[in-house]
């Protein structure tokens, strides 16, 4: 519904109520959240919609010269139209309801200057928006818990201090590179705390015509962050044709945890006396980690470029060339293990078309019967690959070093390392995990020694990812130490033992939790009927109390850490500061 | 002891002592070597004028009824057991570390060590190049494989020819760092691949070496990779 009456404009669904004033400023008044009956009151400059400068100071005489209300099938639309004749702007101020409960507001801006000053524009009404709760919690949308990834980028969640009525205010842009575009959600998306907030700025590159200049998508919570997550899930995965992670052939890549990266110029796989892959070795070796699922057979790199010889050829100087490899794979096989072998991008020569690459690619399942290609650096797969694998071989798997950067990547690429930095905290994520839960994004940080080995595989707990192991790096040896590998071993385990809960397709990272200091991940099996909680203690110092507030608690078993305890309304407990805690819960009734 | 046409085609090297220092560029991973600053000395020795050529690796075989046990890529560039006539003076290639270690201690020679590598090319004043310290193209062979006196130019203050680019050489060295067994290459070669992550190739410096780590002869075995032999005077 909309409505004027003067110079005030009232949208309201069923969620959001928006009153905004065209006097005095195009401001709005008061946002309601509708099933919580809380109001968030502005006044006219804490409210703007929009605010202009230039380096000489504030534009503040936009005068309205027109309001336009519309309706189709699908959406209610007032646009506002306002000019500064002094600075010759002119502005659209969109306020949409669609479908959904969400209140879009879109700010369209262009200059008739041939050469405009400098501008800058901000908007109050974001930077101003708090609800009326002391305690409220905010998530901002370039999270640094997050490792960075082009395709996405969470919207702005605040919530009250029991993380449960609040808002999410997403900022839609297809547009990636700033300042290359017009639309500075590229600029919004960027915000990563309370001051970029309050004093966010962004410049401007305005044309003759109305252009987007940035747009807001404001929906009401009620259920806090976990709502606002699952809906920009939702959100996401709506992007993506995701009929690869639903083939039966490519599912066993879903059940692995542990992923040996297989250096063959090193003694960990290498014998040298009998000039052969040491797979007994490397097999029983890898019994300390709890058994690797998959070997990723590496020879090429660093020594491609001594001479002409291609990726290809190196498969063929192999000993026993591509029959040594085959024997090499069914070797693997007979112990359960599969073979992933790599393709390298940028050794494919000048004159190599990407069809003879494919049946390159094609040629090498035939010969060796791999069930995968580590596409290394390639964030995408040129569309040849897939049929041409398929016409030989079904399940044969796509796993990159980095992960796929285009929606169309994210469709071919079925899984990929979530690669961090050695020095990254525990706590760190990784957004595929959480977002595509069904594209197995073991981590890695090849790198890392020490304490940053462990780290890292705390950082494969808490997120209830599975594990690259290399130890040896190009001919750097960074071996695990056996307390590590033992940590690794009993973590398989138990991720084996709950597969259904950590396959679950609804996982919620930053689950809110009684204590700032302690960050919980949950994974949900899809029944409902069991829940998975890892804890990290961002702290130096142990904690001790209060973890979370939950309910109908049927039963619950400490996986990793001191015992968990729950007291029909709280489950409380001590996490250590280096090491991940983890509980498993069944729920009364079958879920929760 | 057996006498080859290149052992009649060597120089003498006093002997020499200098600070040895390597500097290259590692892309990942590790060397793990002492690459200096550090002292080296050695008696005179004599050191191969040029890089043994297809022609004296035919007399070896010939000579030696040498046949490596893996023969993957063994001289993968001649034809029915014989070099093509125009590349008979070129540098031998399609050689591993172990082919040219037979084919020196055969004639009672040995594959020079990285540090003595260096100073055959470098001499007393540590050039840059055999020829001086600033690079220059006209007097290395950069395009094609050449014969190893096509540079006549590219001498260096020992005496040795052929050193920068053309073709890798492989040094004595083999280093087991208790994890992975390697080598080193020198000089460069004429082959430049063009990728930023494949192994640096053309000519390099006299103080640069290529890690080279070994696998299977098949792979060991490079076409841009051959050798020189240095003879101990006792």
């Amino acid at each position: 519904m909309i409505e004027k009456e003067g110079q005030v404009l009232v949208l309201e669904n069923r969620a959001i109520r928006m009153k905004v004033r065209l006097d005095d400023g195009i401001h709005c008044e008061i946002l309601t959240h509708l099933g919580q009956g809380t109001a968030v009151n502005y006044g006219p400059e804490t409210g703007k919609f929009f605010r202009f400068s230039t380096r000489r100071g504030e534009i503040d005489h936009f005068c309205v010269e027109r309001v336009d209300i519309l309706q189709d099938e699908t959406e209610q639309l007032v646009s506002v139209y306002a000019s500064c004749e002094e600075q010759s702007l002119h502005v659209r101020l969109s306020l949409i309801l669609g479908e959904n409960d969400a209140v879009h507001i879109l700010l369209q801006s262009a200059s008739d200057r041939e050469c405009p000053e400098e501008l800058w524009v901000c908007c109050p009404f974001l930077a101003n928006l708090t609800l009326p709760d002391p305690q409220e919690r905010r998530y901002y949308p370039n999270n640094s818990l997050f490792r960075a990834h082009p395709l996405f980028t969470f919207p702005y969640v605040l919530t009250d201090h029991n993380d449960r009525y609040g808002f999410s205010v997403a900022f839609p842009t297809l547009s990636e590179i700033a300042p290359a575009v017009q639309n500075r959600n590229v600029d919004l998306k960027k915000i990563s705390s309370r001051k970029e907030l309050e004093n966010h700025r962004m410049p401007l590159r305005l044309g003759r015509v109305l252009s987007d200049t940035f747009e807001l998508e404001i929906s009401a919570l009620a259920e806090g962050w976990r709502e606002a997550f699952a809906q920009y899930r939702r959100q996401q995965r709506s992007r993506f044709d995701l009929c690869a992670y639903s083939r039966p052939d490519l599912q066993w890549m879903r059940h692995t945890v542990l992923h040996h990266f297989t250096y063959l110029y090193s003694k960990e796989s290498w014998d040298e006396k009998n000039g052969q892959v040491a797979m007994d070795k490397l097999l029983k070796d890898g019994e300390a980690f709890g058994g690797y699922d998959t070997l990723t057979l590496w020879h090429q790199y660093p020594r491609l470029g001594v001479d002409s010889r291609t990726q290809w050829d190196f498969f063929d100087d192999f000993p026993g060339g591509r029959d040594g490899l085959r024997s090499i794979a069914d070797a693997a096989h007979q112990k359960g293990v599969k073979v992933f072998l790599p393709y390298k991008p940028w050794d494919i020569g000048n004159d190599q078309s990407m069809n003879e690459t494919s049946d390159q690619v094609r040629q090498l399942v035939v010969d060796t019967g791999i069930d995968g290609f580590f596409l290394d650096t390639m964030d995408s797969v040129p569309a040849t690959f897939r049929p041409a694998l398929d016409s030989v071989k079904p399940g044969v798997v796509f796993c990159s070093e980095v992960h796929p950067s285009t929606c169309s990547a994210v469709e071919d690429i079925t899984s990929s390392w979530g690669k961090s930095k050695a020095s990254d905290p525990i706590e760190r994520l990784d957004y595929m995990r959480f977002l595509l839960p069904e594209h197995p994004a073991p981590i890695i940080s090849r790198w890392a020694t020490g304490e940053g080995k462990t780290r890292l595989i705390e950082r494969a707990i808490f997120s209830g990812t599975g594990l690259v192991i290399w130890q040896d790096v190009f001919g750097a040896w960074l071996p695990y130490s056996v307390p590590q590998k033992e940590r690794i071993k009993k973590y398989k385990k138990i991720w084996l033992d709950n597969q259904e809960i950590f396959l679950g397709m609804h996982p919620t990272p930053l689950y809110p939790t009684l204590h700032t200091t302690v960050l919980c991940n949950r994974f949900d099996a899809d029944d409902g009927s069991v829940s998975i909680f890892t804890f990290c203690n961002t702290t130096d110092q142990v904690f001790t109390g209060d973890l979370l507030a939950l309910q109908d608690i049927q039963g619950m078993l400490t996986l990793l850490g001191q015992e968990i305890s729950w007291n029909g309304t709280v489950l409380s407990g001590s996490v250590s500061p280096d090491a991940v805690s983890m509980v498993r819960i069944d729920w009364k009734n079958g879920g929760n | 002891m057996r006498k080859s046409a290149y052992a009649d085609d060597m120089v003498y090297v006093e002997a020499f002592r200098y600070i040895y220092r390597v500097r290259h560029r590692i892309m990942e991973g590790d060397c793990q070597y002492d690459h200096g600053p550090r002292e080296v000395s050695s008696p005179p020795i004599y050191a191969g004028r040029y890089p043994v050529t297809n022609r004296q690796f035919f007399q070896f075989l010939q000579e030696s009824g040498y046949h490596p046990e893996d023969t993957t890529n063994f001289l993968r560039h001649w034809e029915q057991g014989r070099c093509p006539e125009e590349l008979l003076d070129c540098p031998v290639v399609w050689v591993s570390q172990k082919d040219a270690n037979a084919f020196a201690s055969y004639y009672g020679m040995r594959l020079p060590f990285d540090w003595e590598w260096q100073y055959l090319a470098g001499g007393p004043k540590k050039l840059a190049y055999p020829w001086g310290n600033a690079f220059d193209k006209t007097r290395c062979a950069t395009e094609t494989l050449s014969p190893v006196d096509a540079f006549p130019e590219g001498k260096s203050p020992c005496g040795c020819l052929d050193l920068c680019g053309n073709a890798w050489e492989w040094v004595a060295d083999v280093i087991d760092d208790g994890d992975h067994v390697f080598t080193f290459l020198r000089g460069g070669s004429w082959y430049k691949a063009p990728h930023f992550w494949h192994a640096e190739g053309g000519p390099h410096r006299n103080d640069y070496h290529l890690k080279m780590p070994l696998l299977n002869e098949g792979i060991n075995r490079n076409e841009t990779v051959g050798f020189r032999c240095v003879r101990d005077l006792v």
